[in-house]
């Protein structure tokens, strides 16, 4: 059991960044983690330790922040951020870099399954199949949720030549 | 199977911006990114993007992480919150560390009338709920401390084997060394000895010397959610305090029995009606 726990306490730093990139809200984040660990505890004989733990924690997350946010749509909660206009993009800070708080306002653009997607294979450094099994969806369309949020992100930074309408779904 | 040098497909342009490619096939996209400059564009565009977003969210890692995201503290959460009675308990030792000398007064007065295995059994209880929840400190001295038995057997005033538990799933994690029964209930300290099975479940067992009247007594008792199960000879207490099933419970008092007191199976009287 020490463990078991000691492992899930090196997993919480990076639970806490992508839960954090989720919801852009630190205690809604930190509440996501601790549910996730006690989640975690409680299910602990399910886990067959065949898998690395960091991937079930992950997958655990996951489902919390989509319970979430369907609990969230049903009460009619502003959560959904998909809907957001795209606003004209303003010049990067430096040549060749994008400022940050203009990528922060950018991953507002992005539909949740783009999102989730996407801060996987970029902040955890997933490899697209432990992605794929994370996330509970084929390669193929983890492969097409990532173009489109790249395209998503190209547009809402600027960097496309000319914006176009965004396509979701 | 080869693949021709120029056939670079969007899901290796990504690939190569997450650097998830392997040798041969970064060389291929570079070749092919080379010749093709809307190509390069993207995936620079892209690793900005990569970039950014890490930049963005690099100051999540550094951060101190709240208490309340500590692995073990929620463990003792859950373990607390499978049986009501451990925040009871919890809630009562508060008192009565707060109501110092007053709160020992109480707990003379209400529980004078009763016998002194019921005392026994509480604190095994009380025992049980405080230390089953830790984890770095579940036990004062680790099984496989050398002289363990011999040390507890000196300070418990009669000599205990830990019962070998392992036909149950059981491992002996370790022991410790309670205070016993102070006041007119004088009664000398008790060990208390950790098992744990691979569900992480626990059990332990409260043992003190034989009570001044060495009475045989046999007692099964739910409490509020954990099962007690306390016998009594004229060497040995032992109470076993579990939230396993009392079936379980029961079977393990059987092994725990016949090595404690390395008496026959015939000695073995679970059914007989509590005698106190």
């Amino acid at each position: 059991m020490q463990q078991f726990l000691d492992e899930i306490e090196v997993c919480v730093p990076a639970l806490r960044r992508y839960a954090r990139a989720l919801t852009r809200n630190a205690d809604r984040a930190d509440d996501l983690v601790q549910d996730c660990i006690e989640r975690a505890i409680r299910k602990q004989a399910l886990w067959k330790p065949t898998g690395p733990l960091k991937a079930w924690l992950f997958r655990i997350l996951l489902n919390l922040y989509r319970n979430e946010l369907r609990v969230a749509r049903r009460r009619g909660e502003h959560v959904a951020v998909e809907t957001l206009l795209v606003e004209p993009a303003v010049a990067p800070a430096q040549p060749g870099r994008i400022a940050l708080a203009e990528i922060a306002r950018a991953i507002e653009t992005l539909a949740a399954e783009q999102r989730e997607a996407l801060l996987l294979v970029v902040l955890e450094g997933m490899s697209y199949s432990d992605a794929a099994g994370v996330l509970g969806i084929p390669m193929g369309t983890l492969m097409s949720r990532l173009g489109r949020a790249r395209a998503a992100l190209r547009v809402a930074t600027g960097a496309a030549e000319e914006p176009r309408l965004r396509t979701v779904k | 199977m080869t693949r021709p040098a120029f056939e670079v497909t969007t899901d290796m342009l990504h690939a190569y911006a997450d650097g998830q490619l392997a040798e041969n096939e970064r060389a291929t996209v570079e070749a092919y990114l080379g010749t093709h400059a809307d190509a390069a564009q993207l995936v620079t565009q892209w690793q900005q993007q990569n970039e950014a977003l890490s930049t963005l969210f690099a100051p999540v890692l550094g951060e101190t992480v709240p208490d309340r995201l500590s692995p073990a503290r929620i463990d003792a959460g859950v373990r607390a919150g499978r049986g009501r009675m451990l925040r009871g308990i919890a809630a009562s030792l508060v008192v009565i560390a707060a109501a110092g000398s007053l709160g020992w007064y109480l707990r003379g007065a209400t529980w004078a009338e009763e016998p002194l295995s019921e005392r026994l059994i509480d604190n095994a209880v009380v025992a049980h709920a405080l230390y089953v929840q830790e984890n770095t400190h579940a036990v004062e001295v680790p099984a496989n401390s050398p002289n363990l038995m011999r040390w507890l057997s000196n300070r418990i005033a009669t000599p205990i084997d830990a019962p070998n538990l392992s036909a149950h799933g059981f491992t002996f994690l370790g022991a410790r060394l309670l205070p016993g029964e102070t006041g007119e209930h004088l009664h000398g300290p008790a060990a208390q000895l950790m098992y744990q099975n691979a569900s992480a479940q626990r059990v332990t067992l409260y043992i003190t010397a034989a009570l001044p009247d060495k009475k045989e007594v046999w007692k099964f008792e739910s409490r509020n959610g954990v099962e007690a199960y306390y016998w009594a000879d004229a060497d040995v207490t032992c109470t076993i305090v579990s939230d396993l099933p009392e079936k379980d419970v029961r079977d393990l008092g059987k092994s725990i029995f016949e090595q404690l007191t390395r008496k026959a199976d015939s000695s073995w009287n679970p059914s007989s009606p509590a005698a106190s």
